[in-house]
């Protein structure tokens, strides 16, 4: 696909208190590849991205980002966590939650034009220009997921890692997302979690599938067999509703 | 409160003015750093600060009459007690894995014993009244310029770093992703409210430190949509609290303290019983 490695994973081993949660993992995804990682719950995907911003420490194995360690690699990547770990009543508006992913270029003092020309730019993306002054607490949670992904956006990333940007988003907000994420493609490699199979046969050309090992799969090339060995039991490929699909799925 | 206004005007009660002035200036740091206290939901942290801060008012004074160390005034033992417990929950709350509210809860009651266990060795009368409930009215002019320099401290530090404090309090995650020193940030964090706590330990007392840190924030939050228009709020709330406060202890001969949290509390029940009514579905 492309020359340059933006992501790659040697041999790596993650416990927490003991019990495996990835075991002897191997990954390489080139630069503006668009991979989406899938699995079950528990099975290590959010374990995975961790590694991959350095906010865990593989028990043994090599992760590199962009050639160097994750954490010098971590600024030249946009992540967007499941969950937020934040507080829906702090009183903040969506332009200064936005404004935030370009804190690291400051020392001290207020934020420049051109941090604010990004930060709108990145609004603008993910379809929010028009709610900028609202207070975060007072939007959906679809709304929500995509301030934290203009948050990203607004770090000016490389590598845009989201994990489960797709919970809490109703299909017509899906579909948008999806539009949004394919134009992000050409310029910045992708990566992203998902409960949704459906989606990840449709637009996405690489799959992680992780459920403790790491295996790698061209999109075309999943079958049931391959879903099942991931799944540990039946599930149907094409499934929109991903809540549905997060009940269909046996934990192996 | 007309006796209250011409009492404020008399020039053979200066205690009074000071006593004024300190509050409504005091109320900047405490309204700016009270937003933070409430935003990032660590008042019981505050709590703690100011029992410790018991313990070292009653080693200044243990010193002060044992030793004859007359620079060991209550105030630095204070200072110095709030800001090693400051440092001491900043540590435990980022690097050790130990259940942060035991390690808080110890160090709000070991202050208060230590300072307590000092207070009964100190030769001659120490009214521990006076730290836990606190008087406004002992304040002196040099009172006055602390406070001053504390506001000058807490608003230029506030102002210069704000969208670093407010990136900590909002998702501390993230900050730390953008390379942000979220440890460093979060003990000035600390080490600001300590100072403020010392400062609210003389103004209401101790026991009551949490009160007007945080009901002033609370109140302004249900107004504000930015964090800096808290602030502001907040500030505004906490001089409108002390003044009445004092205002109306002035008359009947009240406790200026317990009346000051009386209004805030008041006022706060007030404002949240009405957010309730007016918006029945926003918790």
């Amino acid at each position: 696909m492309s020359q340059n490695i933006a992501v790659a994973l040697e041999g790596v081993s993650f416990a927490y208190n003991g019990a495996p949660v990835l075991e002897d993992a191997a990954l390489r995804i080139g630069e503006r590849e668009f991979v989406c990682v899938v699995g079950p719950n528990g099975g290590g995907k959010t374990t995975l991205l961790l590694l991959i911003l350095g906010l865990l420490q593989p028990r043994c194995g090599q992760v590199r980002v962009f050639g160097g360690l994750p954490r010098h690699g971590r600024r030249r990547i946009g992540y967007s966590p499941q969950h937020a770990r934040y507080d829906p009543r702090f009183p903040v508006t969506v332009l200064d939650v936005v404004l935030t992913g370009r804190l690291e270029r400051h020392l001290g003092g207020r934020y420049s034009a051109t941090d604010k020309k990004a930060a709108l730019a990145a609004l603008d993306e993910v379809g929010l220009a028009g709610k900028l002054g609202w207070p975060l607490g007072a939007l959906s949670g679809g709304e929500r997921q995509r301030v934290f992904l203009a948050r990203a956006l607004a770090c000016e990333p490389d590598l845009l890692l989201l994990d489960e940007p797709m919970s809490n988003v109703d299909l017509a907000v899906e579909n948008r997302l999806i539009e949004i994420l394919q134009t992000l493609n050409r310029r910045m490699t992708i990566m992203m979690v998902s409960h949704d199979l459906g989606f990840v046969a449709d637009v996405v050309e690489t799959v992680v599938c992780v459920n403790r090992k790491v295996v790698v799969h061209p999109t075309s090339a999943i079958t049931g067999a391959i879903i099942q060995d991931i799944y540990g039991g039946d599930v149907r490929m094409v499934r929109h509703d991903h809540r549905y699909a997060e009940e269909g799925y046996t934990h192996g | 409160m007309a006796e209250f206004f011409n009492a404020l005007v008399d020039p053979n009660l200066t205690f009074l003015r000071y006593a004024f002035l300190t509050g409504l200036l005091a109320s900047i740091a405490f309204g700016v750093m009270g937003t933070y206290v409430v935003v990032r939901r660590i008042s019981y942290i505050a709590g703690a600060i100011a029992h410790c801060a018991l313990g070292g008012i009653g080693a200044a004074l243990f010193l002060q009459t044992r030793f004859g160390w007359t620079w060991a005034s209550p105030m630095l033992g204070a200072t110095l007690a709030a800001l090693a417990a400051a440092v001491i929950i900043g540590l435990v709350t980022l690097y050790a894995r130990e259940r942060e509210d035991t390690v808080i809860g110890a160090l709000w009651a070991i202050g208060m014993a230590v300072g307590l266990l000092f207070l009964a060795k100190t030769s001659g009368y120490v009214d521990p009244m006076v730290y836990l409930f606190g008087n406004i009215l002992y304040i002196s002019e040099y009172d006055l310029w602390v406070v001053l320099a504390l506001d000058a401290l807490v608003v230029g530090v506030g102002a210069f770093w704000y969208n670093k404090f407010l990136a900590v309090c909002f998702d501390e995650e993230f900050a730390r992703l953008r390379g942000v020193r979220v440890g460093f940030y979060y003990l000035v964090l600390l080490c600001l409210t300590s100072l403020t706590v010392v400062m609210l330990v003389r103004v209401v007392g101790i026991v009551m430190v949490i009160a007007l840190l945080t009901l002033p924030a609370a109140v302004a939050g249900q107004f504000a949509r930015r964090l800096w228009h808290m602030m502001a709020l907040s500030v505004l709330f906490c001089m409108a609290f002390t003044a009445a406060g004092i205002g109306l202890s002035y008359g009947p001969d009240l406790p200026s303290g317990p009346v000051i949290i009386v209004v805030a509390g008041a006022v706060y029940l007030a404002v949240t019983i009405g957010a309730r009514l007016r918006k029945p579905r926003l918790s």
